[in-house]
């Protein structure tokens, strides 16, 4: 078995997680100006309840992973309705809303952390299941995973270029008090921007917990490399945080084939250093963020 | 015993008074959130630690410590310092996290996730230590009260309130933030520098995040853009933060309480009282 072709499925199964979330965490900031860090809580609240229901109540587990994203989507709307909302409401800078947005993940984790404690969970599903090898090895949740995250990112595509929805979108992250004189409330535009985010985060979050540990503080590493995908691809491009996921997905494993596996999250920050550095623009160039 | 927990509350109190004056410096008085102020405390702390169970003399470990926390945040200032308010306070923040991972994953250097125990005390003794702490905390306040209020300290605040005004007249503005990275990031190193002497122990939760959410605790309650502020808020954070010692709760309980209390707490101060005690500015 090539070395090449194991990181590369390798690098495919990391990428497809970073892009649910990626793709999520730009589309609510490109139409909120949010850089919403509790997407984070988000997506480890997703694995947490698939394993309460399935590994706790005994649930089946497709029952669960429907619950568990009804629940963990939900999350994400009242986080903004309930937290977002008044500070948005007293005109509080962006700056704000970073920190604020940033303490909720803390809290949330300590929820966890109070919850479930601190020792890492494992979804019984995920354990003991054969891998195949195709290129090389992959289970089938691992091939689940990479064509789940595959038809929700075209859908999330079709949405954005297709249909009034999508338009809607695109129009409040363009000039939101415009798209407010044709009739188009932000109100709703955000609440729909954090729906969608919030569902791909939560199966982004169900994902991980198939395929790794689920602990408290699993999706803060997350969102920040979503962030980092989004800086990659270009800030503000739906399109080029995906892109950039794929990227970062790609590179950080790939890097692990010269450094320690424990230096994926080096390599992956490394690279938002240089990306910052050389081409904040990102691979997309859409300057924003500078 | 009364009165070794007294200084020994005090020596941590006087850490994090030092960090939050640097932390105000930079988001305070110049509007650079610096997330990576705590990353910066952090690496003047594992420098030191290094140096000094290496037999290297403390004293000048305890120099290399500050001048390479100063050094990171040159460094850090370099990629950031450009990028707007929200976006730099992310990418610091990434910085944290990135020191985290080489904190675990560069055993070679820093023993990975067992930390560096037996770092060699600077002083004799916890009153020493405490009146060290005093000395530090008093020299930092005066030298960085000078520096807000010089001209250099008004060209800070005018970054703050219109970075493009501050160019138009003629002010390099890109200079004036990586130097507050580095004076901001050698305030830092004093202070895990300082802290890791006392504590005689570091490991990489000093990278963790609930340490920034500390920081910022710090920061908001006490109120941007007021050296006071930062002392005020420090004392009501680390009073409060050794009183929930106290409650009966389970240890791992009791760690996700306090962040869960000061989390809220922020969260209140920001909705209600942005300019937190003594701020003169909201974030």
């Amino acid at each position: 078995m090539s070395i090449f072709l194991q990181l590369l499925v390798n690098g495919l199964i990391a990428s497809s997680l970073y892009a649910l979330l990626a793709g999520g965490f730009s589309l609510i900031h490109s139409v909120t100006k949010t850089l919403h860090f509790a997407h984070g809580a988000v997506f480890t609240s997703a694995a947490y309840a698939t394993f309460l229901l399935t590994d706790k109540f005994g649930l089946n587990f497709f029952l669960a992973i429907i619950f568990a994203l009804i629940f963990s989507t939900f999350l994400g709307l009242i986080i903004d309705k309930l937290v977002y909302q008044p500070f948005r409401n007293r005109k509080a800078s962006l700056a704000t809303l970073l920190i604020v947005s940033l303490v909720l993940l803390t809290i949330l984790n300590a929820v966890f952390l109070a919850i479930f404690g601190s020792s890492a969970k494992i979804l019984s599903i995920s354990s003991g299941q054969s891998a195949f090898d195709i290129f090389a090895r992959i289970t089938a949740t691992q091939i689940a995973a990479i064509i789940t995250s595959l038809v929700l990112i075209i859908g999330l595509f079709i949405i954005l270029k297709r249909t009034k929805i999508g338009k809607a979108l695109r129009a409040t992250a363009d000039n939101p008090s415009a798209a407010q004189i044709v009739g188009i409330s932000p109100n709703v535009t955000f609440s729909i921007a954090f729906l969608i985010g919030s569902f791909l985060a939560s199966v982004a979050g169900i994902l991980a917990g198939t395929e790794l540990n689920i602990y408290p503080e699993m999706g803060s590493t997350f969102v920040v490399k979503a962030f980092t995908a989004s800086v990659i691809g270009g800030i503000g491009s739906v399109p080029g945080a995906v892109l950039g996921a794929l990227f970062l997905g790609t590179a950080e494993n790939f890097g692990i084939w010269f450094l320690p596996s424990g230096f994926k999250d080096t390599i992956a920050f490394g690279l938002l250093f240089f990306f910052l550095l050389a081409r904040p623009q990102g691979i997309f160039g859409v300057k924003d963020g500078a | 015993m009364a009165l070794e927990y007294f200084f020994t509350i005090g020596i941590v109190l006087c850490a994090n008074i030092i960090l939050a004056i640097g932390f105000n410096i930079a988001a305070g008085y110049t509007g650079m959130l610096n997330l990576g102020q705590v990353a910066l405390f952090g690496v003047g702390a594992y420098t030191t630690a290094i140096l000094a169970t290496n037999s290297v003399n403390p004293v000048i470990g305890a120099i290399v410590g500050v001048a390479t926390a100063a050094l990171a945040g040159l460094l850090l200032s370099l990629p950031t310092a450009r990028l707007k308010q929200d976006y730099f306070a992310i990418a610091t923040l990434a910085f944290v996290i990135l020191m985290l991972s080489l904190a675990r994953n560069w055993t070679g250097l820093t023993r990975g996730v067992f930390g560096i125990p037996k770092v060699p005390p600077l002083m004799s003794g916890l009153l020493e230590t405490f009146l060290l702490g005093t000395v530090l905390v008093v020299i930092t306040f005066l030298l960085a009260w000078r520096l807000v209020s010089s001209k250099t300290g008004k060209v800070f605040e005018a970054i703050r309130d219109d970075e493009i005004a501050a160019q138009s007249l003629g002010y390099d503005t890109f200079k004036y933030k990586m130097m507050v990275m580095g004076i901001s990031g050698a305030i830092a190193g004093v202070a895990g520098v300082y802290y890791v002497h006392f504590l005689r122990f570091v490991d990489p939760s000093f990278f963790a995040l609930p340490e920034v959410i500390f920081a910022v605790a710090i920061l908001i309650i006490g109120g941007l853009g007021s050296l006071l502020g930062s002392v005020l808020g420090a004392s009501v954070v680390v009073i409060a933060y050794e009183t929930i010692k106290y409650l009966p709760l389970p240890l791992e309980v009791l760690g996700a309480f306090r962040i869960i209390l000061f989390g809220l707490i922020v969260l209140l101060v920001l909705l209600l009282r942005p300019k937190g005690i003594a701020g003169r500015i909201d974030l």
